[in-house]
């Protein structure tokens, strides 16, 4: 399983294809995110609008995204999020922490 | 196992394929089936006839197997389906897992072991109806489940009164994700912290390649019958509008916050508490008792 990044102007937009509740599906985000931060990314946004559920465990691996990137004064953003993904996110505060990006 | 009454089947496949072997199979066992070798037609003969599976191959021309399932999901959506696949083609057979197909077979399919699944899914199919029926008829329900935690170590349980609860109409489909994923959390405590007996401040701590403690511990206990052979017990009780699932621990339990207050900031969201608050934030009631060894969460939903 691998996730696909753009790049669109400066940011790396990285789309999740899979639930986030799985080992395999957490480890192709972090593979997926390695690369672009890598690659010289500091501005990644995560598109989870294919994702109908999300635990904690991949809350986790979100989480790891946004730690690797403040530490380097970089942001990690999400498109625009909807359904359970967005109750889960709004539940944990996330909202508050992961800016929206709502550009194509 | 032998079914009673026979179930009623449908066979989706071209004549050229090896599904097409099997149909002499379910006529030995006295399994009552219809074949149609087109996506079109199968479609149609799903809405208006009522089996207990669809078993289908997914290339057939006319239509996408994905567009196939698609349009059963729509039309008809508690109707099971099971998919046939090729070895090459396996990441298409996990996405119509996704879908909603029930189950996937790879080719070449040992008789038996079609057998057997068939066998498994019409009994669940069967069983998940006649709880439907009982809880129409019925104002309280409860059931109980025992595992080891082994077995929960590679498997994602998801009580079956929620389907049951869905299905009724009674709860909407993101209540149903939201009480699963308390549940999930819920129990991955009462694995972890409980018959694990893994402390948090384990997350915190590395080995030389980076890998944390915690992940490494728990490798490890699942391999040790002392931790792995514990059991876990969850009980669920549907009375008077209000669900209750209990989950009990044999090992330390959780420690749980004094008051079931939840601290909540950015630090401690960055480090763990995170399934603690999804718990209490999308349940009304979460209580512990017997030193944390024992959980209950409530919802009330009517």
């Amino acid at each position: 399983m691998d996730f696909e990044t753009s790049e669109i102007g400066d940011k790396a937009v990285i789309k999740i294809t899979e639930d986030l509740d799985s080992e395999q599906s957490g480890e192709a985000l972090r593979k997926a995110f390695n690369k672009a931060y890598d690659t010289g990314s500091r501005t990644i946004v995560l598109d989870l609008t294919s994702v109908e559920i999300i635990n904690s465990y991949g809350i986790g691996k979100v989480l790891m995204c946004y730690k690797r990137l403040k530490a380097d004064n970089g942001v990690l953003m999400v498109k625009p999020l909807k359904g359970f993904v967005k109750e889960t996110f709004e539940l944990l505060m996330l909202d508050k922490l992961l800016p929206v990006y709502d550009g194509e | 196992m032998e079914l009673n009454p026979s179930p009623q089947l449908l066979l989706v496949h071209d004549g050229q394929s090896l599904l097409a072997d099997y149909s002499t199979f379910f006529a030995e066992n006295g399994w009552k089936y219809d074949c149609i070798s087109d996506f079109s037609n199968a479609l149609k003969a799903a809405c208006d006839k009522d089996y207990e599976i669809i078993i289908t191959d997914l290339d057939l021309p006319g239509m996408s197997g994905q567009a196939f399932l698609d349009g059963v999901r729509n039309q008809k959506p508690n109707q099971a389906v099971m998919v046939v696949s090729s070895p090459t083609k396996s990441e298409e057979a996990i996405r119509a897992l996704r879908s909603g197909a029930v189950d996937f077979l790879q080719k070449p399919i040992d008789q038996r072991f079609l057998h057997e699944t068939i066998v498994r899914i019409v009994n669940c199919l069967r069983q998940e109806e006649a709880q439907y029926r009982l809880l129409k008829s019925m104002t309280n329900y409860s059931a109980s489940y025992l595992f080891t935690t082994k077995a929960l170590g590679s498997y994602t349980f998801i009580p079956p009164i929620l389907g049951v609860l869905y299905q009724a109409g009674i709860i909407s489909l993101n209540t149903k994700l939201k009480i699963a994923l308390a549940v999930q959390e819920a129990l991955a405590n009462s694995i972890e912290h409980g018959n694990l007996e893994l402390e948090s401040k384990l997350k915190d701590q590395f080995d030389a390649s980076g890998k944390d403690q915690f992940t490494l511990t728990k490798q490890q206990r699942l391999l040790d019958p002392a931790y792995a052979d514990r059991e876990l017990k969850v009980d669920t009780l549907y009375c008077d509008g209000e669900l209750s699932i209990t989950i009990k621990d044999y090992g330390k339990g959780f420690n749980a916050p004094a008051g079931g207050e939840v601290k909540f900031d950015e630090a401690s969201l960055l480090c763990h508490g995170r399934g603690l608050r999804i718990i209490f934030g999308s349940m009304d009631k979460v209580m512990y008792q017997d030193g944390g060894t024992k959980i209950t969460i409530s919802k009330k939903i009517l």
